[in-house]
């Protein structure tokens, strides 16, 4: 059983600490997917608590071992698709750069400098692009689990994430960025 | 930013405010349910009668006009495209045909799309300099439309490319968008990668259909 998965039980027996746990280490990450669909950081913010609100609230709904992450990407997934259906828009994420600078959650795997740089040609993909490269290169998701995240086939998932990356590739090369 | 307390604090805050709500609106809900299945089942109904009216109508009228997209290209001229094929093989340029037939019909979904659903024979419109590369716009015989092929070379000195050499490789992944618009008769979209081939004077004719693998960078 993962730390997840641990916390989860916890929640279960009623106990908010495993609840609050899982709050703490999903926060940021779900505010920063939530915006590659176009809110500034505000909204997402209040969009991630109404994630774990819908958890909160309905907390049978998971299944110890199907995938925490993957469940709470999803209902993150359907939350975002109705604010952009309300707000009919899904506005260039490099709008509200500013805010997401403090945000950091590449910080695991990248040195700053490089971080810099990928955040850079990150904002040259559309939103739906980012959201993909985020879940398959940031949240390390399998192709299974974007598919059930963003409700596509698995085909439509491998091959939306092999023009994504190698879209990716060419603005690299092109910036002369070093990734 | 809210910090971490703020954040867990408005988290309980909200589903408070949540299930007072639903308490309150219990017995409303209960009402709009019962006056949503009224809706539904009228709905249902009108759904009904209208599909009965259609299938009469079909039965009467059974002799329908191929429409203009070309659906019933595959039921009408899969002979002919086989046939197209068949002279790529000869010359050497369509080996795989075969091959692709039977991958896919054990395609990923279990649908079954015969090789005359996937066979397409093109033709040599105009070129434009891309970015990276050149565009070569063919028009599908099949569904009279214009497709644009990237090509890996670089433009001529004029600024337009020539035209791709006999043998030339193109290879062409198709999105459900795609599928949808250049095969209408169907085909099990986004696995599936053409590999297409020149075959002199701007002719593009498939030379196989291969299912992707798992990412390929």
């Amino acid at each position: 059983m993962n730390q997840d998965d641990k916390d989860y039980t916890v929640f279960l027996e009623g106990d908010q600490r495993g609840f609050e746990a899982l709050v703490v280490r999903y926060k940021d990450s779900l505010i920063y997917f939530i915006q590659r669909f176009g809110p500034g950081f505000s909204d997402a913010e209040d969009l991630a608590q109404d994630v774990f609100v819908e958890i909160l609230l309905h907390q049978e709904r998971y299944r110890i071992g199907q995938g925490f992450k993957t469940y709470l990407y999803t209902i993150a997934h359907h939350k975002s698709v109705d604010w952009v259906r309300k707000h009919h828009r899904e506005v260039l994420v490099e709008d509200c750069q500013e805010e997401t600078d403090s945000i950091t959650v590449e910080q695991h795997t990248l040195a700053k400098e490089q971080r810099e740089e990928l955040r850079k040609a990150l904002r040259q993909l559309k939103p739906e692009e980012q959201r993909l490269i985020f879940l398959a290169e940031l949240e390390e998701l399998s192709y299974r689990e974007i598919a059930r995240v963003m409700s596509l086939t698995l085909p439509q998932v491998k091959i939306r994430l092999y023009r994504v990356r190698r879209r990716l590739k060419e603005i690299l090369i092109r910036e002369g960025l070093t990734i | 930013m809210k910090s971490k307390e703020e954040f867990i604090a408005g988290i309980y805050q909200k589903a408070e405010e949540a299930r007072r709500e639903e308490a309150q609106t219990g017995y409303a809900a209960f009402c709009n349910n019962k006056r949503r299945f009224s809706v539904a089942l009228a709905a249902a109904g009108v759904i009904v009668v209208c599909g009965l009216l259609s299938f009469r109508s079909r039965i009467i009228q059974p002799e329908r006009e191929p429409d203009s997209h070309g659906i019933e290209l595959a039921q009408h001229e899969p002979q002919a495209l086989s046939e197209d094929l068949t002279g790529g093989q000869e010359s050497g340029q369509a080996g795989a045909v075969g091959d692709a037939d039977s991958e896919i019909s054990s395609g990923p979904r279990g649908r079954a799309v015969s090789f005359e659903e996937a066979s397409i024979q093109a033709r040599l419109l105009r070129t434009e300099a891309a970015e990276n590369g050149t565009l070569f716009y063919y028009e599908a015989l099949a569904v009279d439309k214009t497709m644009p092929v990237q090509a890996e070379e670089e433009p001529g000195q004029d600024g337009l490319a020539a035209l791709p050499e006999e043998g030339t490789e193109f290879s062409l992944f198709l999105t459900e968008e795609e599928a949808a618009w250049f095969y209408p008769t169907g085909i099990v979209p986004g696995s599936i990668q053409l590999l297409l081939v020149c075959r002199g004077e701007g002719e593009l004719v498939l030379s196989s259909v291969e299912e992707k693998e798992e990412t390929e960078e």
